[in-house]
């Protein structure tokens, strides 16, 4: 009865697996992107940090960055339409957001609501961990300091929220933007612009771009039952509101 | 009712209504002292934490006490956010259910009917609801403990902002568990005052009460005085942080980098000014009964009159008025003004008087007497100093200039420490000692007693003492890592480690005293009705007192300190024995 149990289980898995598609894309940007600041500077604020960098390169923001070729890296791609009355299974793998040499380590991520998020403190100075929801959200403000070595107690997000700021009251350059959604297809650029959101089920779905410094811009996608689907998009640098360039 | 009925009715009421809704001022001072000593190893067991990340920061616990943690440590850890959840749910549950419970709801209800001659309280049934709303805030307050965000962390004083802005539940918790505390206290206030002013014996005039008694007195008159303003405040910073009003919350307020909006606009200062209102007054709520247990041993056990009995009295009153025009030496920082400052500063300078004229008159009793060292004499004679150096340290605090120096440093620790743990809570424990054979008709342990005098007092000052060198040394308050962060404070850092050392110890030192405690219920000796030979009219109760007290309701014939009087032979004079040529 049992080795039926799990072949039925099997089956089911195989045949849910192969109605779901993957989005694959890549996002850049046209133009010149605004220079990026240093924050080597305001690291000597705090003598600790600026230890940390005394002999490696100049700690510079990293609001575009761009690759050779035009790749912009994070930003924060989701889907926000069509996934309307399904369910999904809260991620088991907690993520984890490092502090590390008075930076946040990755500053633009995702989160499943409910999944466990693990904020660390690699350096031995103290960081303050500002969660800071906007102001219609029903997400809990929270202020943990960390001046040790240590890891806080997961913390889970209850309501999606893009994005939810996290900053730190101690150190005015540190900055990071956690993107909580409800479902688990989402993904954030790397270095080429690039991303991948695996095992999407079969659908018409809108696909939201979200840019730290520039406006969210939906994407019209169909995944299909088997294979890949293409989703593109451009920034161009008119699309830099005039405070953030 | 004569008192042979209250003891007919105290039988045949079911266990409930005796032991657990009970109106008796008996059961109730009993249940309050039991209550708050629970409180008090509560609040000390949040300090042995506290010092763990004082002297050791970042160093993780021993797995046994992280694993009392729970969650709020990660391997063995435990961030500044609980430090200061301990630091604030310490100083709260020993001062507002630890200390005033066990001085005013403990011994307050237990002993002044008993020495006024009284079957009971003038309200009994006010009395029982004053002990179930102080459970119901006390329990409220641990609650707040193991809720999501945990208890409050914005000191004992919930200073404003911070108090508003903490976006945790505990702070609202702590501010409804207040307005049920200071609801019990203030019918507990109203209740001593009516039950002192009514019910006395016949013949006991007002300079023939126990100092006792007359601590209790303007200790119930302060409460009911000084209580209100700050359960009002506290429901307008509950409105502040549940109704976004902005009572306490100034405009412009730059908030992590961001100015918050604020309709209006109201004062952080007017929640301290109603705050210390009470807070400053609320420290002779802490010492007054403590002064008062302290000189009924004292008379007790010198065998001697207390001398200046009326100085004392005309200086409790005095101590009582001043204590409500003293509140703004806390606020010298806030930048009142030089005028204000030079009249704050006369009035602590003048609220010296009274307690100097206190002291002085207890450590004169001592003159000339046949002292007897009994376990609660050597706690009520250790009381005199620690008190003498707590009142002394103050009073650079009360003078504007040197408290910028000393304000919110370990010197402030230090000070009001020696006036409240080696001072009241010595003479608490006294206390205890005192009337333990009263309320159980057994006596405690004589040597299990040493064993915990001895120990308490050397601690009390291993952990006290190097307070005033850090303080002195510009180390503040607060700080979950000690100050180890901090340049100025490394050449005294050393005595985190020995104060923290000194705190565990005195742990193991208050075990004899809870083995004593239970052990001498059951095992302890027995001993007739007035086994210190004593003056006062509770002695001439049964040991333990029925329901309504007395056999029969005394009279008193004579002032209470009738000892060694020339011609007596038995060396005391009860109140309740008749005088030639006195009258009840």
């Amino acid at each position: 009865m049992r080795g039926l149990v799990a072949s039925v289980a099997v089956l089911m898995l195989l045949v849910v697996n192969s109605q779901a598609g993957t989005i694959k894309g890549r996002v850049s940007f046209e133009g010149t992107a605004p220079p990026e600041k240093s924050m080597t500077e305001a690291m000597k604020s705090d003598p600790n940090c600026a230890a940390l960098h005394s002999s490696g390169p100049e700690v510079m923001t990293e609001h575009y960055v761009v690759a050779e070729d035009g790749g912009l890296k994070w930003v924060f791609v989701s889907i926000t339409e069509g996934l309307d009355g399904k369910e999904f299974d809260k991620a088991a793998e907690p993520v984890v957001l490092d502090q590390e040499g008075c930076v946040y380590k990755p500053h633009v991520f995702g989160i499943q609501v409910g999944q466990d998020l693990i904020v660390r403190n690699s350096d031995a100075t103290l960081h303050n961990v500002h969660i800071i929801p906007g102001r219609d959200s029903k997400n809990r403000e929270m202020n943990k300091g960390m001046p040790f070595k240590m890891d806080l107690p997961p913390i889970q997000f209850e309501h999606p929220e893009i994005p939810l700021r996290f900053k730190c009251d101690v150190h005015r350059w540190m900055f990071a933007y956690c993107n909580v959604v409800e479902h688990p297809f989402f993904a954030t650029t790397n270095e080429t612009g690039g991303f991948e959101i695996k095992d999407v089920p079969a659908g018409d779905y809108t696909l939201s771009f979200w840019h730290k410094k520039m406006k969210d811009h939906p994407v019209k996608v169909t995944v299909p039952a088997e294979g890949e689907v293409e989703a593109n998009f451009t920034y161009t640098e008119e699309m830099i509101p005039r405070r953030g360039r | 009712m004569v008192a042979s009925e209250h003891s007919n009715l105290s039988h045949s009421l079911p266990f409930w209504k005796r032991y657990v809704f009970s109106t008796d001022h008996k059961v109730i001072g009993i249940q309050y002292a039991l209550t708050a000593l629970v409180f008090l190893f509560i609040g000390f067991l949040l300090m042995m934490y506290m010092r763990w990340s004082i002297a050791f920061p970042g160093r993780p616990l021993p797995e046994w006490a992280a694993a009392l943690l729970g969650s709020n440590s990660t391997s063995g850890i435990f961030g500044p956010e609980f430090y200061n959840q301990l630091g604030a749910m310490h100083g709260t549950i020993m001062i507002f259910l630890g200390v005033v419970p066990l001085a005013v709801g403990g011994f307050g209800n237990y002993v002044v009917p008993l020495q006024i001659g009284a079957p009971d309280m003038a309200f009994p049934k006010l009395n029982m609801v004053s002990y179930w709303s102080f459970l119901t805030g006390g329990v409220l307050m641990l609650f707040s403990f193991f809720i999501e965000g945990g208890a409050a962390k914005s000191g004992w004083t919930a200073y404003p902002p911070l108090a508003v802005l903490d976006a945790d539940a505990g702070q609202t918790i702590w501010l409804i568990g207040m307005v049920f505390l200071i609801t019990s206290s203030l019918l507990g206030a109203i209740n001593f005052i009516v039950t002192i002013i009514q019910l006395r014996a016949p013949g006991l005039h007002w300079m023939r009460l126990p100092f006792f008694v007359w601590a209790q007195l303007v200790t119930a008159f302060i409460l009911l005085l000084a209580f209100p303003p700050l359960e009002a405040a506290g429901i307008l910073q509950l409105m502040d942080r549940l109704a976004d009003t902005n009572f306490f919350m100034p405009s412009g307020l730059v908030v992590s980098g961001e100015i918050r909006e604020a309709a209006g606009g109201g004062s952080p200062l007017l929640w301290q000014h109603l705050f210390w209102f009470l807070g400053h007054p609320e420290v002779y709520v802490l010492i007054l009964p403590a002064l008062g247990i302290v000189a009924e041993i004292i008379a007790n056990n010198s065998r001697k009159p207390l001398w200046g009995y009326r100085s004392m009295v005309y200086s409790t009153l005095f101590l009582g008025f001043m204590s409500f025009v003293v509140w703004a030496h806390h606020m010298y920082l806030t930048g009142m003004g030089t005028v204000m400052n030079a009249f704050f500063q006369a009035t602590t300078m003048i609220i010296s008087i009274p307690s100097v004229i206190i002291l002085s008159a207890l450590i004169i009793s001592l003159w000339g007497g046949s002292i007897r060292f009994t376990v609660p004499m050597l706690f009520a004679v250790a009381f005199l100093p620690m008190f003498g150096i707590g009142g002394l340290t103050g009073l650079p605090l009360g003078i504007s200039t040197a408290d910028i120096h000393l304000h919110d440093t370990y010197y402030v620790i230090g000070h009001f420490h020696y006036v409240v743990a080696p001072g009241v809570i010595f003479g608490l424990f006294g206390g205890i000692y005192y009337w333990f054979p009263k309320a159980t008709g057994r006596r405690m342990s004589t040597i299990l007693g040493h064993l915990h005098f001895w120990p308490t007092l050397i601690c009390m000052n291993v952990i006290f003492m190097p307070m005033f060198i850090q303080g002195l040394a510009g180390v503040s308050r607060r700080l979950y890592d000690g100050g180890s962060a901090y340049a100025h404070a490394q050449p005294v850092l050393h005595w985190n480690g020995v104060i923290s050392m000194a705190v565990w110890t005195m742990a193991i030192a208050q075990l004899p005293f809870v083995i004593n405690l239970f052990g001498s219920l059951l095992f302890g000796r027995k001993v007739d009705d007035n086994p210190w030979e004593s003056t006062t009219l509770e002695w001439t109760a049964p040991s333990p007192p029925p329901h309504g007290n007395f056999l029969e309701l005394p009279s008193a014939y004579c002032g209470p300190y009738e000892y060694s009087q020339p011609g007596d032979e038995s060396g005391f004079h009860p109140q309740d024995q008749p005088v030639e040529g006195s009258s009840a």
